[in-house]
């Protein structure tokens, strides 16, 4: 089983779009894939599924819920085998314990992590995880069991100059033992018009650190699509969007 | 000294002694945890597996270790042995905890604060 997931340096730049896509891409393809959504501060995977479970990521990682009870079949394609494991909304209640026992900086959702990637390990092809973005220590925590490390930006000042601290200070510990792709998702395109020079001085930069700091780099073009829907599971999928989930599962490795 | 004075002593000094003991507690908290960020920048990837088997189960043989983690021996034992060495763990030799064997075996634990 490889273990991907996908990480940015703020919100907004596509992150969970790519990720569930590929996820639908993958197990459209025959592989048995599990996406997680640990994006604690912002669970979205509800924005894309029907949002009526009972237990969550959260429950597991605080030990007051078993793993089984967690996962969840994706019911939108029946010819893939897609599961997954959501975040909970009450993470976000101004008084949530569960916010305060997992904001710490302690190993021990790090190892609870492991146990669960080797509990399944064997049921699925790919393990697929969303992340908090920035500097969080449970976003660090998913990016340190990973195998491949997708890291999403858009060409705006504000995310080429957070990818560039990213790299200094975590993505050169992490580079050590994993495969880093940069993905520059070009949506900053639609307001193109606004400011070129800046686009493609940003755009230029992103491709700078990408050289230096990533084993691979995508970039993707900008498309006008709804984005949250699963491509890979509709009747009549955006094929160009296809092309390019494609692209980025070719760079990941299988076993 | 008059009685009503006395006791009024003692609950002053009962209420410093339980505020010096919730203190106390506060100053003996167990050791910080060991953070993501420190095993990020001490261990290999490869290691951290075998980092916290040795963490689950309190102290350990390497054997004891390789059945958890389902890689070999000779593996497990270069990893314990370079996790010594970044002084992440401790070992000890003790008696083998087969009665009926004689000799001893190494134990590896977690070394206070980490």
């Amino acid at each position: 089983m490889r273990t991907i997931c996908v990480h940015s340096y703020k919100g907004g730049t596509g992150k969970t779009t790519f990720l569930l896509n590929i996820a639908g891409s993958l197990a459209k393809n025959k592989k048995k894939t599990l996406a997680v959504d640990y994006d604690l501060r912002a669970p979205s995977f509800q924005s894309y599924f029907k949002l009526d479970k009972q237990s969550y990521l959260t429950d597991y990682l605080l030990e007051e819920a078993s793993l089984n009870k967690v996962i969840f079949p994706c019911e939108a394609s029946t010819d893939a085998r897609l599961d997954l494991i959501f975040s909970s909304m009450d993470f976000l209640k101004q008084h949530s314990k569960q916010r305060d026992k997992l904001s710490r900086d302690d190993a021990k959702f790090l190892a609870k992590l492991y146990t669960l990637q080797k509990s399944i390990d064997g049921n699925y092809d790919y393990l697929l995880i969303d992340t908090i973005p920035g500097f969080f220590y449970r976003s660090i925590d998913t990016m340190m069991v990973s195998d491949v490390i997708i890291v999403v930006a858009t060409p705006s000042t504000s995310n080429v100059l957070g990818i560039q601290e990213l790299c200094n200070n975590i993505y050169s510990m992490l580079k050590k033992d994993r495969k880093m792709i940069l993905m520059i998702n070009k949506i900053e395109e639609e307001g193109i018009e606004a400011d070129k020079e800046i686009f493609e001085k940003n755009l230029a930069t992103l491709k700078k650190i990408g050289k230096e700091y990533f084993n691979e780099m995508i970039e993707i073009p900008y498309f006008k699509i709804l984005s949250e829907r699963i491509h890979a599971f509709e009747k009549e999928p955006h094929k160009e969007f296809l092309n390019s989930i494609n692209k980025i599962i070719k760079l990941l490795p299988t076993d | 000294m008059s009685e009503k004075y006395f006791k009024k002593m003692i609950e002053l000094l009962e209420a410093m002694n339980s505020r010096l003991e919730r203190i106390e507690m506060k100053l003996s908290v167990d050791s910080p945890p060991v953070s993501s960020l420190d095993l990020l920048s001490k261990i290999p990837k490869s290691h951290i597996e075998t980092y916290f088997a040795v963490q689950q189960l309190g102290e350990a043989t390497c054997t004891e270790i390789a059945d958890i983690t389902g890689r070999s021996h000779n593996l497990e034992s270069r990893y314990l042995v370079r996790l010594k060495e970044l002084g992440m763990l401790r070992n000890k030799r003790v008696p083998v905890s087969d009665s009926s064997k004689r000799g001893t075996e190494v134990k590896y634990f977690v070394e206070e604060g980490n």
